[in-house]
This record gives C-alpha cells, sequence and structure tokens, in this order.
C-alpha cells in the first residue's frame, strides 16, 4: 500500500503532511543515544521484511508489517516507519512526494493503535496476538485510506464497483494473510528475544 | 539514488544545482502539480518536466522504468473510475483518470531530478542543511547502511529455503516459514544493533553523526529553483484567473 502522488487531492495532501509532521514530533521525542542504532536497524530490517514477495498464482503480494512494528518499536514505529518511507521513496524509487504525509499516517495510526492494544491487553497467546496485530493494523490502514480518498474526491466511491469497494475486496484476504503472518513471526520473534518485549533495551513504550 | 552518479550523462548544470535548493523546488513543483485540476495546465506541467529531465540528461528510460512501478496501483484507482456508470465511460470521469495518470507520472519525472542527479550522501547533506533534526539524519545514514546488508541476508534465506525445496503459496505451512523468515532477519537486526552500538559507544558516539557543511547556494540556484517554482505558479494562476 503506496499511494502516489495525484491520487490525493492538494487538500487531503497538505492535511495529511502536517499530522505526519506531528506524529514523527510526538515519536521521535525523548529518543535515547542508546535507542539509535536498534531503530535503525529495526527500520531498516521491517523495510526489507516487507520487501518478501509471496507468490500467489501469476502475481505475488508481499506484507505491510504495521502492525508488527506497532508490536515491536510502541512508540518509536512512526519515526521507523518515516525512515522506511524516505527508503522506499529514494532507494526502491517508489516515488509519493506529495503524499508522503499520508502514507505515513496509514502506517503509523495502527502501528501505534496496536501498541496501545498491546499494552492495555497482556494476556492474549502470542500467535492470536500478533494475528490479531496484523488483522487490525491492515483494516485501519484500509479505513483510512478510503476515508482520505472520499475526502479528495466522491468519484472513488461512485458506482458498484467503485475503488473503494475493490480495496475492500483485495485487503480483507490479505488482512487475514498479513495476520498468520504477522502471529507466526511475533510468536518467534517473542520466543527468541523476549527481553525486546518487556522493556529490557526495548523501544515499546 | 545512487553513492555514485553516471556523471558522464548528466548535464553539469544539473549537478551542480545545490541540493537543498533543488528539494525545495522539486517538493514545492510536485504540491503545485497535483492541485492543478485542468487537462491543458497539467499536460504542461508534465512536458515540462520531461523536458527539464531531458535538458539535464537524465535517461528517459530510467523514467519509464519507474512508471512502471507505480502503474499497477494507478490502475487500481483509475480503472474502476471509468466503469462506474456501466460499460459507458463518463466524460467526466475520463478526464478525473486521466489527471490522475497525468499528475503521477509528473510527480515521478520531477523526482527523478532528486534520484538522478546527487548522491544519498548529497541528500542526506541537503537535509541537514535544512536543519532537519539530527536524529532523523543520524537513523537515515544507519538504515540506508543497512538496507543492502539486509537484502543480501533475505536473498540467503530465500535461496536456502529454496535449496529446500520451499516453493512458496499461501497454505498454512507456507505463510510459517514466511514468518519465521522475517523473524529470523529481524533477530539478526536486533543481535547486530547491540553489536553495533557497543562499537559506536566505544569510538565515543554521542547520538549523532557529523555530516560535511553543505556547499553555499548561489544566484544560479535560486535561479533555477525560482525558475521550476515560477512556472508551476505560472500554471495555477492561468488555471485560476485567466481560464
Amino acid at each position: 500500500m503506496h499511494i502516489a502522488d495525484g491520487v490525493i487531492s492538494i487538500s487531503v495532501a497538505a492535511t495529511t503532511t502536517v499530522g505526519a509532521v506531528g506524529i514523527l514530533a510526538y515519536s521521535l521525542k525523548g529518543t535515547k543515544e542508546e535507542e539509535i542504532p536498534k531503530i535503525s536497524l529495526l527500520a531498516g530490517a521491517f523495510f526489507v521484511a516487507s520487501l518478501i514477495n509471496i507468490p500467489i498464482g501469476p502475481t505475488s503480494i508481499h506484507p505491510l508489517l504495521g502492525g508488527f512494528l506497532g508490536l515491536v518499536l510502541g512508540r518509536r514505529a512512526p519515526f521507523a516507519i518515516f525512515i522506511g518511507l524516505i527508503l522506499q521513496t529514494l532507494l526502491f524509487q517508489h516515488g509519493g512526494i506529495s503524499t508522503f504525509g499520508t502514507n505515513m499516517l496509514l502506517m503509523s495510526i495502527p502501528a501505534l493503535f496496536v501498541n496501545y492494544l498491546s499494552s492495555i491487553k497482556k494476556n492474549i497467546p502470542l500467535f492470536l496476538k500478533g494475528f490479531i496485530a496484523g488483522v487490525i493494523a491492515i483494516c485501519i490502514a484500509v479505513f483510512l485510506l478510503i476515508l482520505l480518498l472520499f475526502l479528495s474526491d466522491q468519484r472513488y466511491a461512485e458506482g458498484t464497483f467503485s475503488v473503494i469497494r475493490l480495496l475492500v475486496l483485495a485487503y480483507f484476504p490479505l488482512a487475514i494473510l498479513e495476520g498468520i503472518v504477522t502471529g507466526v513471526a511475533y510468536k518467534y520473534l517473542y520466543t527468541m528475544r523476549p527481553s525486546l518485549f518487556n522493556g529490557a533495551g526495548g523501544t515499546s513504550s | 539514488m545512487e553513492d555514485q552518479l553516471e556523471e558522464d550523462k548528466i548535464r553539469k548544470w544539473a549537478l551542480a544545482w545545490e541540493p537543498r535548493t533543488k528539494l525545495v523546488a522539486v517538493i514545492l513543483f510536485i504540491f503545485g502539480v497535483i492541485s492543478l485540476t485542468t487537462i491543458p495546465t497539467t499536460v504542461t506541467a508534465y512536458l515540462f518536466s520531461l523536458l527539464m529531465i531531458l535538458l539535464m540528461g537524465i535517461s528517459i528510460t530510467l523514467v519509464l522504468k519507474r512508471y512502471l512501478i507505480i502503474l499497477p496501483f494507478l490502475l487500481l484507482m483509475t480503472i474502476p473510475l471509468l466503469f462506474s456508470t456501466g460499460l459507458t465511460v463518463s466524460n467526466e470521469n475520463l478526464t478525473f483518470a486521466i489527471l490522475i495518470l497525468l499528475k503521477a507520472f509528473t510527480a515521478m519525472t520531477v523526482i527523478s531530478i532528486l534520484l538522478d542527479t546527487q548522491t544519498m550522501e548529497q541528500f542526506m547533506r541537503s537535509l541537514a542543511g535544512l536543519r532537519v533534526h539530527p536524529i532523523i539524519i543520524t537513523v537515515l545514514m544507519h538504515s540506508y547502511r543497512y538496507v543492502f546488508l539486509f537484502l543480501d541476508d533475505i536473498q540467503k534465506m530465500q535461496i536456502a529455503a529454496k535449496s529446500r525445496l520451499f516453493k512458496g503459496g499461501i497454505s498454512i505451512r507456507n505463510l510459517k516459514i514466511f514468518g519465521q523468515l522475517i523473524g529470523a532477519l529481524l533477530i539478526r537486526s536486533v543481535d547486530r544493533s547491540e553489536r553495533v552500538y557497543k562499537a559506536m559507544t566505544s569510538r565515543s558516539f554521542d547520538g549523532r553523526l557529523r555530516v560535511r557543511p553543505t556547499s553555499t547556494i548561489t544566484s544560479l540556484d535560486y535561479l533555477k529553483t525560482s525558475f521550476m517554482l515560477m512556472m508551476i505558479f505560472l500554471l495555477i494562476f492561468a488555471e485560476n484567473w485567466v481560464g
């Protein structure tokens, strides 16, 4: 899910850019020197992990990992997403300058929400926790995307096969797949490195 | 954006354009383009961006390849618009779909100026020159360096999986393997981050990496930036007050 330039209106682009700056400032606040290598490396690793293609017939999909980022990096997730998006824009040449704020909010808000949920609901089996995080992150991102498209131009919602309906149809199965992958990866990571999640040097808040 | 540029192909005036003024010109130009609402002005902006990259000596094939990267998403956004009212395509929706494509391609063409006329290091220095928070620049520099290492890691992991007859797909077993690959990559990155932190603190790391100072902005740089911005302001003006 990488929104290209030209798809959303100037007013939505400007508003989301301002929102993204706010969320980045929140994420950056209080970053300690010892967190820098971890945030840098995890941002790079998440970015690369999201490039893993899962082949389905003639096409392939790739995980977004927004929910997983929320679980691992907590409050610092928007910062890592910001870095990942710069790399995506410049290194992998996906563009998206005017939609940079939109793309950042589409991943950051679900990541922060997942982090919040994880902090209030602690006694959930590991796989289930990762699965819920993956599914919820995609659902929130798609909901936000639909909202921003609708605010940009109502023609995106017109007709039986409207852009918005197609998005819901395309992303619902992807949310399930993302949930399974996130669930397995989270369980694996938690089992191998529990210290990453219980505050011992972790960045989760 | 590469570590090294193909300097023999890119014109000197494009390479000499100071990175800060270039970045500001590109960002404002793109925001200007997406504010356009008619086909004639958007086509003019597109032709102007094409002319710019041709004058700079940027490969058009490279730009076309970049269009292909964003094309699938653009088709998802535009094709349903054409058939939203049935098999007959309304003029209004056709215009809207063409505008989306034109704006996206114009933006990608203009981004090529950033990608092909400066190195990643120059870009980082321009961010520092624009007073972007030093932590952001430090993290960006680190991530940029490590992304290539991780790409190598993930490639090796995928080769290892393939050599064990793993073919991919979306069965539960296969998704479990994909999840474990991601988990393993993250564990490697956490281990590496601990080693990197120890190495950095032993070398007096204080939370920020030093970047070389940016070059001074000349009147020629202001002229190049102003020319680009004047072009987009003229188009916006033409659309709102003349047309």
